[in-house]
């Protein structure tokens, strides 16, 4: 640790004027060496700003960030104006993309594992021994796996190739998976691939429980579009237009609702085919347009079950909230309908983002602009990150991981170890594995039980392209390049595949020599437009970020859902012994898990409780009030998974029986920063799938225990009396040690 | 309330004639009426994303806010999105007001200080000196929008996060107060790129970290001197008021009020 | 002793090393320590010695006898704050031909042969919280040597220009607002002088 201080200038000066006085004070040496470069850099001057578009580092759908440099240090991101999804904006996770570049904790070198495996015991190796010991056990083994998380464009044809060459099981890992909103887009929509959801032209948004705002989908793309949303441009028929969220915890997005409704989890989808029947029963919309959709999904009649009267008592909405909604939602067009984060994490999670989609189709503003439009196909050099597994895919490699022959796996910057489906198996399931090889930028609870664990480069520091996922309607390719040298023996995955394969193979293995080469060439097959040199078009496509054009998208196919199926909710525990519904929810700062590991990102206040650092639990004052419980208790929360701790937050957010927990904490390994803080919410939850085959994470029921502790709670808010807690020790305003 | 108050009364009759109608060449403004740098934060885009909290954080060399300094009250935050409810559940309402130095024309806390390390410059910014300060901490008292921070420890940065600070902004050290600069150093570069394209700095040429990173616009910097820059437009909104504007203190930051169709009343006179 | 140990109760040992031994050191001489801090405070910077170049290149020869301008060297004086140590490459421009021979100069060609940076001694040093821009004076056709002494004439460079805030101020009084772009009212321009804090303190 160095503190800095303008004492040190001082005492620099004293002592260079000679004056012995001052003891232990010296100029520090260092301070007065200045180094000239050997060689000069083309592009530079010392000290002088550079500038360098590249990858957002933490994904949100894909963005494009530019990235000032100084004497070969990153020093902040910015947006890149020119980009089509974030238009020069960002969000505070890519801000924090420059202190996890240079995050004390990043794993600097090879590691080979000294200790019990799962200890976290490991030996600093070199390249050559890690490559060789990876040729030898992954390369030999008989029955290889792949684990990645999703990665997209070039390098994930390389994963394929590398996948198909080594004849290995490819899996791909991401925390809150999509699959349920991909099978409810082919129900409703006749296509696994995201829409593009045209905010900026929208002037209704009908959302239940998507964060779009924060942390659902691409929330930086969907941000820069609500300001047009919001605005009474033309754009939007010429007035403000208007967010309804219906969810049952207040989301960041919810706080923003012009209406927010709250709703008794799982029974979205009822709610939604509600509205249809307000809508068609009270001829809202033209028969011409809602009849044909209707009669494709069980016809008018199905709907009857559904009236609001019908719904009111089990949603908790009241019927005439319901029915004004759906006059509201039919006469503000073009409108959209959209379902996310815990409305979809119900065993009936399919059928409840199929419901709401289908509503998209009934007003018919699907397909067209201000609605929910397809997106044209990416490119075919740079495909869109691959399709998470299933939360049952998981299940089912656990199972055979720990029946069948032990295989050899190589694990690619995804945690399966961590959260819901660690809970499920993953965890113990690796501890059989043959080998285990792990690479990453940072330590963490899957790595922790490697047999190697190789260093991985930042995205700052290596070559890629990226194809947003969901787009805007255009295609769009976006090009990552290194903006600094890294100060680590890193690799990237990709030169580490393409170096892996021709060790295996031979040299000509795959056609291109690193990744570098491969997304040059790429980039430069996929670029239609001119005929200048391929070495100046090049420069040029880095110097934008990439490339986009205007595409006629595909077409939506036909709906092809039943009204009838949807089924009501199954929630684990009953509510006799389990008094709440548990809901799990993402935080801007948190994430999904490795978001935390750089500190500005822990202390980033969640916006509507302006926690930080810890896990908290949500509650409405009445309950808080019941069980006797207040601000900074430290509470137990049992699932029939097993129980956890958490402080107490007593907010207006959610309903009296109802508790909202923060995901993202919890982590056994990690960084300095993250390991060992909070809980991880998503390995309590019962692991009940929907439909699509993901968990859902929404549907467990929980109960409360105070423990009996109590602390100040790490919250930004000044409550009206800080300190008014008699167990809330005095402030120590200066420090032990100088 | 919608118009601005100008740093210097001369300057204000001048802006005053020029706001009367007749439209200004770029070399008047040059030669006559400098900056004042003010920010419009419209309420009704601000979602509360905490993306201009980190944007200044990484910008100006804030030091990390461990959670032992969150829960002594003591953590730093140059910018900071304040969340107030309305109303009780399920018609609870959150209100976000992002708060930062308003570089007030009339200063609470720049006569107190006994140092001068607190002064306002003739662009209308409201400066602190960081080897000036002596740490009395009379400024920040005085502060009604509680924007100054104090140091109470020497920031601490592992070695390899030094890499990542800005060589534009001083790291501050312990015992004296820090707070929103509007990143002057950025209002610096722009004025020596100005100068050295022989121009002069247009509006939108300037964006501190958090303008620079809010996705929704909400926040927005510029010349309240200049009538037709984006930041004056919203100062003559129908919607614009100051934090506190009843302290007197002439606020540079400008708000414009949130619009909720379904507000009662009451809640409305909270933001008038 | 035993007073002062009562002043400082809590300094641990290696605390009161760095902060007790200066304390009795300047307690008990504090006249002469004062006189001393005051005739240093006076001097100012001017008082530091020629720091040891690991390399003994001679200024007065190269911009002296050989009427090299000082920006062939040091580029981005004009277009940036700072004013640049020249690369290893850019000595090689002349010296893969020029004097290949001597002793000083095989130090260079080694340099650059096995890529390692040359380490020099920084001879003028502004505090960290100062933002001094060189592109900004150049601009405004202030001399070098106004600062930097004349260098010319100076085999091993030394600060000779007491480079505090006095003299930046006394300077910038004496053209705020009547430099280049003569009657121009704008206090802070960009062809004037400033007087603004803000402007050098960062």
């Amino acid at each position: 640790m160095t503190s800095f201080g303008r004492r040190r200038f001082l005492a620099g000066v004293a002592g260079a004027l000679g004056s012995g006085l001052v003891v232990g004070c010296a100029a520090p040496e260092r301070e007065s060496r200045v180094q000239s470069f050997v060689l000069s850099p083309e592009q530079s001057l010392p000290g002088q700003s550079i500038w360098f578009a590249t990858a957002d580092a933490h994904s949100q759908g894909g963005n494009s960030v530019v990235i000032r440099t100084v004497d070969g240090r990153a020093k902040k991101v910015e947006g890149n104006p020119a980009f089509p999804i974030n238009l020069g904006k960002t969000s505070a996770r890519s801000q924090a993309g420059v202190p996890s570049l240079y995050h004390p904790d990043r794993i600097a070198t090879p590691l080979k594992r000294t200790g019990e495996r799962g200890s976290g015991e490991f030996k600093k190796i070199g390249w050559d021994e890690a490559l060789n010991l990876l040729v030898d056990k992954f390369g030999n083994s008989s029955s290889p796996t792949l684990i990645t998380g999703r990665v997209g464009g070039t390098l994930s044809r390389v994963t394929k190739w590398f996948a198909s060459l080594t004849s290995s099981r490819h899996l791909v890992h991401e925390s809150l998976e999509d699959s349920t909103l991909r099978a409810a887009m082919h129900n409703a929509f006749g296509t696994r691939e995201l829409p593009h959801i045209d905010i900026a032209h929208s002037s209704y948004i009908l959302s239940f429980g998507a964060d779009f705002l924060g942390t659902w989908l691409s929330p930086i793309s969907y941000s820069t579009q609500y300001t047009k949303f919001r605005s009474n441009t033309s754009d939007n028929g010429g007035h403000r237009g208007t967010l309804t969220q219906i969810e049952p915890h207040m989301s960041l997005t919810g706080s923003n609702a012009d209406n927010w409704v709250h709703i008794n989890p799982g029974r979205e989808g009822e709610v939604a085919l509600s509205i249809a029947h307000t809508i068609v029963h009270e001829n809202l919309v033209d028969p011409a347009i809602s009849g044909p959709v209707l009669n494709q999904i069980g016809g008018k009649s199905a709907l009857d079950a559904y009236a609001p009267k019908n719904v009111s008592s089990t949603s908790g909405v009241p019927a005439k909230t319901i029915m004004k909604i759906a006059k509201e939602f039919a006469s503000h067009q073009p409108g959209v309908a959209i379902a996310g984060g815990p409305a979809l994490a119900h065993t009936n999670g399919e059928a409840i983002g199929t419901a709401v989609l289908l509503l998209n189709r009934i007003i018919g503003s699907a397909g067209s602009d201000g609605g929910i439009k397809p997106n044209p196909s990416a490119t075919e050099g740079t495909p869109r990150p691959l399709q998470a597994n299933t939360f049952t895919d998981w299940v089912d490699f656990a199972t055979e991981m720990n029946s069948q022959s032990p295989s050899a796996l190589l694990i690619y910057d995804a945690d399966p170890a961590y959260g819901a489906t660690g809970a499920a198996g993953v965890k113990t399931a690796l501890g059989s594995a043959s080998f285990i090889a792990a690479m990453g930028p940072f330590m963490n609870d899957t790595y922790a039980t490697a047999d190697l664990v190789l260093p991985a480069t930042h995205p700052f520091e290596q070559w890629g392209d990226f194809a947003p996922d969901p787009a805007n309607g255009q295609v769009v390719v976006g090009l990552q390049q290194p903006v600094v040298t890294s100060l680590l023996d890193s690799r990237s995955f990709g030169d580490l595949l393409i170096t892996l394969g021709s060790e295996l193979i031979g040299k000509d293995a795959f056609p291109w020599k690193s990744m570098q080469e491969a997304v040059k060439t790429t980039a430069l097959s996929t670029y239609k437009g001119g005929a200048e040199a391929k070495d100046t078009t090049w420069v040029e496509l880095l110097r934008q970020g990439g490339m986009w054009e205007n595409a006629t998208p595909a077409s939506f196919g036909e709906p092809s859902w039943q009204i009838s199926s949807l089924r009501e909710p199954n929630f684990a525990g009953t509510a006799e012994n389990y008094t709440f519904h548990l809901i799990p929810f993402e935080t801007v700062g948190y994430g999904t898990g490795d978001e935390g590991q750089v500190p500005f990102l822990q202390a980033t206040p969640d916006a509507l409780t302006t926690m930080t650092w810890t896990t908290w639990v949500e509650i409405n004052p009445k309950s808080a009030i019941k069980l006797g419980v207040k601000r900074g208790d430290i509470v137990d929360i049992e699932t029939p998974s097993g129980s956890f701790e958490a402080q107490v937050y007593v907010a207006p957010t959610v309903a009296p029986d109802t508790i909202a927990v923060p995901i993202g904490q919890g982590h056994r390994f990690g960084s300095r920063w993250n390991k060992g803080r909070g809980s991880d919410v998503l390995s309590f939850v019962h692991p009940f799938t929907d439909t699509a085959g993901a968990v859902a994470w929404a549907a467990t029921r929980a109960r409360i225990q105070a423990t009996g502790r109590s602390a100040q709670i790490p919250a930004f808010e000044f409550t009206e009396n800080p300190r008014n807690d008699e167990s809330d020790p005095p402030v120590r305003v200066t420090s032990e040690q100088h | 309330m919608s118009s601005i108050k100008s740093a210097t009364d001369e300057s204000a009759s001048r802006a005053a004639t020029v706001a009367g109608g007749t439209t200004i060449s770029e070399e008047e403004r040059r030669a006559g009426f400098g900056h004042r740098w003010g920010m419009s934060v419209d309420i009704d885009l601000c979602t509360g994303c905490q993306a201009c909290v980190v944007a200044c954080q990484t910008e100006n060399n804030v030091a990390i806010n461990e959670e032992q300094r969150v829960t002594e009250k003591r953590a730093k935050s140059w910018i900071r999105i304040e969340r107030y409810w309305e109303g009780e559940f399920p018609n609870a309402k959150a209100r976000y007001l992002p708060v930062l130095c308003q570089h007030c024309d009339n200063a609470p806390c720049e006569p107190v200080c006994p140092a001068w390390a607190t002064y306002h410059n003739e662009e209308g910014l409201n400066v602190q000196v960081y080897n000036r300060c002596i740490g009395t901490r009379f400024c920040a008292n005085g502060c009604p929008y509680s924007v100054r921070h104090f140091n109470f420890w020497n920031p601490e940065w592992p070695d390899s996060l030094e890499n990542m600070l800005n060589p534009d902004v001083t790291v501050r050290t312990k015992g004296i107060i820090e707070k929103c600069t509007f990143c002057v150093q950025r209002i610096n570069r722009a004025r020596r790129d100005a100068a050295q394209s022989d121009t002069v700095v247009k509006d939108g040429d300037i964006s501190p970290a958090c303008v620079q990173a809010c996705p929704t616009n909400s926040l927005v910097f510029g010349d309240l001197k200049d009538p037709f820059s984006k930041v004056s437009e919203a100062a003559n909104s129908d919607r614009a008021y100051h934090l506190l504007e009843e302290r007197g203190t002439g606020p540079a930051v400008v708000y414009l009020k949130k619009i909720d169709p379904n507000a009662t009343s009451s809640s409305e006179e909270h933001h008038g | 002793m035993d007073i002062l140990k009562a002043f400082l109760p809590r300094l641990t040992g290696r605390q009161f090393l760095m902060i007790g031994i200066p304390a009795v050191v300047l307690g008990g001489g504090l006249v002469t320590g004062l006189a001393v801090l005051i005739i240093l405070g006076a001097t100012g910077a001017t008082a530091r010695p020629a720091p040891t170049q690991p390399i003994a290149y001679d200024h007065s020869l190269h911009a002296g006898d050989l009427g090299i301008p000082c920006e062939f060297c040091h580029r981005g004086t004009d277009t940036q704050a700072a004013a640049t140590i020249p690369s290893v490459e850019q000595c090689m421009f002349c010296h893969s031909v020029v004097a290949t021979d001597r002793d000083e100069i095989k130090k260079i060609t080694t340099a650059f042969e096995s890529n390692t940076p040359i380490e020099w001694m920084r001879v003028h040093r502004m505090p960290d919280h100062v933002r001094f821009t060189h592109e900004a004076h150049i601009k405004a056709k202030i001399e070098c040597s106004t600062c930097h002494g004349p260098v010319e004439d100076m085999k091993t460079v030394k600060q000779v220009v007491n480079l505090n805030m006095g003299t930046c101020l006394a300077c910038h009084r004496d053209t705020n607002g009547r430099s280049i772009g003569a009657n121009n009212p704008h206090p802070i321009s960009v062809d004037s002088a400033p007087m603004d804090c803000a402007i050098c303190h960062k």
